[in-house]
């Protein structure tokens, strides 16, 4: 076995030309495949997705009223309340009021699961000038949309509030997407709903604000 | 006659050397002297008073008032007393934030509230201060952006202890730092450009301690 191998190679190095040749050659040819997985490694570096792209999630679109589908969840908004106060009974069972700066806004919230039950993280309010505002904690979490669990079957329903500036309404969507886990998952579904505020109705809610928004206590 | 030109070239030539080796070695023994060539932090903190306000970065802060309650207890005639710091945040940045907790020993702080760096004199106590939005009906720990809330830092003093008659704060500001691939978002800024650099102290606050409020 062996002695057939061996005459192989002597075989082999006396075609080439010049034995000093191949390594040099060999040499220069690992330094650049070196070089070359170097600058690979470094330029895939800028194409490694930022904090953004990582917490980015797939959105689905839809106005108020209408049933918006994303893959795991429907939701529907079916109204919008702008108040300046909201009141709710407390963890503790004492009716709470809570006042603010700017106003409350109260969408009304359905939601039902495709495949399995799942519970909402904290909504969002996304104003037209890109803030993010996450929805208060003002109101206990277990009047709103964030503390049923979104069941097979039916509709749960709730609330989400927000308190925001007035001067911030127009063109707000509400964004509900489920709660992440620990190990955070990529790319979780989300609805983003258009709250359907122009300059126009969003002046207009805010100058007819309810002094205050009475939130159920029990369904 | 032509000797005196060239006597001169041939005495400046020696010379030329070492006083400039002279210079240089006087430039680097000062820079040593002052330092060397690490950074020097730019300018003193800014002193303010109450009232006054300071642009953190991702806040404005307005430093409204410190002031000593007292809570009578019922059933023990001590009583608990409080030192209580006021002040008018403006959450400028694009998202909803919390007003955090002041580091606390080699507890880092989070948030608004770890731009508190340090409180002089320090309070003795087990526990850190409540840090909250109190006075809109139900207490919040939010910070919504582009609006004004009155955060209010409490501090239990230890039993016995006398609120303090004035306060020095050191705050510190946040800045959103470039880096390569890496989204940090706010974070303090810090005294020099090292890792383990502390964080700069933008402006120190004095503010007399309101005395004789009562919870």
């Amino acid at each position: 076995m062996t002695s057939t191998v061996t005459p192989a190679r002597p075989e082999t190095a006396s075609g080439r030309r010049a034995p000093a040749a191949p390594g040099r050659w060999r040499r220069a040819g690992v330094l650049a495949a070196g070089a070359a997985l170097a600058v690979a490694a470094v330029a895939l570096q800028t194409i490694g997705l930022d904090q953004e792209e990582r917490t980015a999630h797939l959105t689905w679109t839809g106005g108020v009223g209408e049933q918006v589908s994303a893959s795991r969840f429907s939701a529907r908004v079916k109204a919008v309340h702008v108040a300046r106060a909201v009141e709710s009974t407390g963890p503790d069972g004492k009716v709470e009021k809570a006042t603010t700066s700017g106003v409350f806004v109260i969408a009304e919230v359905e939601a039902t699961a495709n495949r399995e039950p799942q519970k909402f993280g904290t909504p969002t309010l996304l104003t037209g000038d890109g803030k993010r505002y996450a929805a208060t904690d003002k109101v206990d979490a277990s009047h709103t949309i964030t503390n049923p669990f979104i069941q097979v079957g039916w509709w749960a329903e709730s609330v989400a509030v927000f308190e925001v500036p007035a001067a911030a309404l127009p063109g707000s969507r509400l964004v509900l997407a489920p709660r992440n886990g620990f190990i955070g998952e990529a790319l979780l579904p989300e609805v983003e709903i258009d709250l359907g505020f122009d300059e126009a109705t969003a002046g207009r809610l805010t100058s007819n604000a309810k002094d205050v928004y009475q939130l159920a206590s029990k369904k | 006659m032509t000797s005196p030109p060239g006597g001169e070239t041939g005495k400046r030539r020696p010379i030329a050397v070492p006083v400039a080796a002279l210079v240089i070695a006087t430039g680097l023994g000062i820079t040593a002297a002052l330092g060397g060539f690490a950074e020097a932090s730019e300018k003193p903190p800014e002193q303010l008073g109450p009232g006054s306000s300071l642009d953190q970065g991702e806040f404005t802060t307005k430093f409204t008032e410190a002031r000593s309650l007292f809570q009578r207890d019922p059933f023990d005639g001590e009583g608990k007393r409080f030192l209580e710091i006021e002040l008018e945040v403006t959450n400028k940045s694009d998202e909803t934030t919390g007003v955090g907790a002041p580091g606390r020993g080699k507890t880092p702080g989070f948030m608004f509230a770890r731009s508190l760096l340090k409180m002089d004199p320090e309070i003795e106590g087990d526990l850190g201060p409540t840090v909250s939005v109190p006075d809109e009906g139900v207490p919040s720990r939010q910070l919504h952006p582009g609006m004004t809330s009155t955060v209010v830092v409490r501090y239990e003093l230890p039993a016995g202890d006398r609120p303090p008659k004035k306060i020095k704060l050191d705050v510190g500001v946040f800045e959103e730092p470039e880096t390569f691939n890496i989204d940090l978002g706010w974070v303090l800024a810090k005294d020099g450009d090292a890792d383990d650099a502390p964080p700069k102290v933008a402006a120190q606050v004095t503010l007399p301690v309101n005395q004789g409020g009562t919870l």
